[in-house]
């Protein structure tokens, strides 16, 4: 077993491959009541092709990802959550773009859990009736989103910006594909997708990390290797966006609009490379566009933004935007500012000082993230897939340059931005 | 963990002494009344004080200064127990040790006290803030749930002195004026009940002396000591509204009488994860599991006024049955039929809930705030042991005594 110690932050994290295959994280947090147990198989709802036993290449059909998560926690008609929850651990999962991650706590039975939590997740025992019954539950979640008008925008913007990404379809996939679902092709699927090369086992707590790995090395819970394999992301998406402009009518009082701007990051840079960039990009975007940015004091002290004003920058595997929103009455001036903004951004400057204050602010709030056990284990399953340390992620934003920050201003382009104005229908309440 | 208690005149601080995390929490909390014709008030002084300082005179400057204090963060919020109404301020920031041993609590602490010793009120701000206030309201709506969730209250509490919301009501921000933002502020530092909570790898006697030098509050009244009256809720009408959804938002009121502190505290609360919180309930098994007719189900016990809400959407034409389904569950519960595990089950769903308290800065705030207020437990064993006492005759007990006492729906008009 590896040990990494990470003085300047008091932390210690263990490494292991279970049977040299499953890769195992443990980070140590002594007092800690609860430990947190995250695992993760490479299948979002991004990942559209695959190559099952036969050879043959096959679809994975839009939903199949999150369909496959509400699945895996059948035995033979029985919900596994019930064994989790008897022996003090509550579980849960959740899909994303690029993975499927199963999570549970627990405060006394850790052991015994996780070796569960491998059986479930590598041992599928889903029935034919169980996808049946499982069809009506999706559906039923499906109906919460058509009644959100704020995803019925940013499911707008999505497909206002991407051409082919599958990014602009819903996770949850359409009610054709959840009706159409059966179980052998999700058995199919979960044996391309969930292997235990590929997936990634994050537990995070007061933990003896050699009692724990022995446990698991005597328990026989990985599957045999398997012939069939997810096959690489090949969509190729163009870097300026469908359209410019989506304007129409919600069931909501106060008018909304989302931009949305594309980024230019290579997916097939190396992942230190990436992250250097969106590191600069979060730092850009922060200094013009943020709270302590000149446009958002101007616009609120004009009366057109609210509290509800925010800025989120997304980056997955495969794709990276920026989404600027707010709630406003006045949509134009709204759409205006940041459009001259936008345009006008290669001209901006950045202040030493500023540049400096984001730099502490980037490491305070990774500081405070070492507190929250959640955080911990889902930054860290997200960045060790990629052969990158959670914790090596502040030396890297400590490197960054201004240089590098405002190199980036040329690379938005007009054509890389789409907006969403949602407007009140005219019947309301 | 180590908890201190001292006071100042009739201020209580609590410092929680631990080395479990890497940050802080200073919470300063301010009680009053829970009143309809306040509510709006109080909530928006909050927000004035939060909105700038002195030292900072706009909020994009104030935003500056807290990232420069390691990205601390300083949030204020408003809201109830019982019939109590809290304004708390929240400070959040590393522990100084990850800051070269910069002084960072001195220097939040002094923000703190600008802001609410020599607070900055003008119109401008005050425009401000009540036109974010009436925006969060209008937007409200929007949130299909939280919109179904406030009616609900609306409807359940019409008539009791719960029925304030913690941030105020709608038609009454207009009205408010810079005088009762300045009389408001006053009644909090002269007529309020005032609880510091202090949670961190801290020295006491270091930290209490810089506390008390910061928030000198002089003139602070007792703290509440009852949260609630024990008043029985009558069964009533069930309601419906409509708007075009394409879910119906249900929930069913289920009145225990078993409010918080009393005997049958945490039999109730045995019975009511047993019922419907979680996973593993009656409800979530039944209703989603057997019949596939939500995709989420829950029941959520207030003791304050000794009311379960449950909780669900679903398709117009599965009401009928999930209703069935919820009286049905509450019958199982009243035959005791219903294994030993479940029950286990359920008990081991609240311990774990008890131990995550003490994984967080806020959750040990929390309980301490718990401790002194309502005379909670603080030590975990104590708590865990009287859950662990409930036996499946007291759930069935309690199960027999609660009855439904209202049903609202909100959705159903697919066409508008």
């Amino acid at each position: 077993m590896d040990e990494i110690r990470y003085d300047d932050y008091r932390e210690v994290v263990h490494h292991f491959r279970l049977h040299g295959r499953l890769p195992v994280h443990i980070i140590q947090k002594p007092s800690y009541s609860k430990v947190y147990v995250t695992l993760s198989a490479p299948l979002g709802s991004v990942h559209t092709r695959f190559r099952d036993e036969t050879g043959a290449e096959r679809t994975v059909p839009p939903g199949a990802a999150h369909f496959l998560e509400h699945k895996v926690f059948e035995k033979g008609g029985r919900d596994v959550s019930e064994d989790f929850s008897l022996e003090g651990a509550e579980i849960n999962a959740f899909t994303d773009h690029h993975r499927t991650t199963y999570l549970f706590h627990a405060t006394d039975v850790l052991y015994t859990n996780v070796t569960r939590l491998c059986t479930m997740f590598f041992f599928p025992e889903f029935t034919s009736e169980g996808v049946k019954k499982e069809k009506n539950v999706i559906l039923e979640e499906l109906a919460a989103h058509k009644d959100d008008p704020y995803y019925a925008q940013y499911r707008g913007l999505m497909n206002a910006m991407y051409h082919e990404h599958p990014l602009k379809d819903d996770i949850l996939g359409t009610e054709e594909s959840i009706r159409s679902m059966d179980a052998q092709t999700l058995l199919d699927i979960h044996k391309a997708f969930y292997r235990p090369e590929e997936a990634v086992m994050v537990i995070v707590g007061d933990i003896d990390p050699v009692r724990l790995q022995e446990h698991l090395e005597q328990a026989d819970i990985l599957p045999e290797e398997s012939r069939s394999a997810p096959l690489p992301f090949a969509t190729k998406e163009s870097p300026a966006v469908v359209r410019e402009r989506i304007e129409t009518e919600l069931d909501i009082m106060i008018p909304s609009v989302l931009f949305g701007i594309k980024l230019p990051l290579a997916p097939d840079e190396p992942f230190r490379k990436r992250l250097r960039a969106r590191i600069a990009y979060a730092i850009l975007f922060d200094l013009v566009f943020g709270k302590t940015g000149d446009v958002h004091e101007e616009l609120l002290d004009k009366g057109v933004i609210n509290d509800s004003y925010g800025i989120d920058l997304v980056f997955g595997e495969t794709y990276a935007h920026a989404l600027i929103g707010t709630e406003t009455e006045a949509v134009a001036a709204f759409e205006k500012r940041l459009q001259t903004e936008l345009a006008s951004l290669a001209e901006k400057d950045i202040a030493e000082a500023d540049f400096l204050r984001v730099k502490r602010q980037l490491y305070g709030g990774f500081i405070q993230s070492l507190d929250n056990l959640e955080t911990l284990a889902h930054q860290y399953g997200e960045y060790i897939r990629h052969g990158v340390s959670y914790y090596d992620m502040l030396a890297l934003a400590r490197s960054v340059t201004k240089e590098e920050v405002l190199a980036l201003r040329n690379k938005i382009e007009k054509a890389h931005i789409s907006r969403f104005v949602a407007r009140p229908e005219k019947k309301g309440p | 963990m180590n908890l201190t208690t001292l006071r100042e005149g009739k201020t209580v601080h609590q410092y929680v002494e631990t080395g479990q995390f890497k940050t802080m929490q200073v919470a300063v909390r301010f009680f009053d009344d829970l009143d309809v014709e306040t509510a709006t008030k109080r909530h928006l002084t909050l927000s004035m004080l939060k909105a700038k300082s002195r030292s900072h005179p706009s909020r994009r400057a104030l935003e500056k200064h807290l990232e420069s204090l390691y990205d601390t963060s300083l949030s204020a919020h408003s809201f109830k127990m019982g019939n109590v109404h809290v304004n708390q301020f929240t400070l959040h920031l590393i522990n100084p040790r990850y800051a070269n041993g910069e002084e960072l609590l001195a220097a939040a602490l002094a923000l703190l006290q600008e802001m609410l010793f020599d607070p900055v009120f003008d119109e401008k701000t005050l425009r401000e803030e009540k036109r974010f206030l009436a925006d969060h309201f209008r937007a409200e709506y929007a949130d299909k749930d939280r919109y179904a969730v406030k009616r609900y209250h609306d409807h359940l509490f019409f008539d009791h002195p719960a029925r304030a919301h913690a941030m105020g009501e709608p038609d009454r921000v207009e009205g408010v004026t810079l005088t009762d933002i300045v009389n408001t502020h006053r009644r909090m530092l002269r007529h309020n009940g005032i609880l510091i909570g202090v949670v961190g790898d801290i020295e006491v006697e270091k930290t209490h002396a810089l506390v008390k030098e910061k928030l000198p509050f002089a003139n602070a009244r007792d703290l509440p000591s009852r949260f609630f009256e024990k008043r029985p809720f009558e069964p009533r009408e069930e309601v419906r509204e409509t708007m075009r959804l394409q879910q119906e938002r249900l929930f069913m009121t289920l009145s225990t009488g078993i409010h918080y502190g009393e005997e049958d505290y945490h039999a109730a609360l045995v019975m009511n994860t047993l019922f419907g919180e979680g996973s593993e309930s009656l409800l979530f098994r039944r209703v989603r599991i057997e019949d596939s007719l939500v995709y989420h189900i829950s029941s959520r016990y207030v003791p304050f006024h000794g009311l379960a809400t449950i909780h669900s959407a679903m398709r117009k034409e599965s009401v009928q049955k999930a209703k069935k389904r919820i009286t049905g569950a509450l019958a199982s519960l009243r035959k005791g039929d219903f294994p030993p595990e479940d029950v286990d089950r359920a008990k081991n769903h609240l311990v774990r809930s008890v131990k995550a308290m003490f994984d967080s800065p806020a959750g040990l705030s929390a309980l301490a705030l718990r401790h002194e207020l309502l005379q909670a437990p603080l030590d975990e064993n104590e708590t865990i042991a009287s859950i662990r006492s409930v036996r499946k005759q007291d759930i069935e007990r309690i199960a027999k005594a609660s009855r439904f006492i209202f049903t609202f729906t909100l959705g159903g008009e697919t066409d508008g």
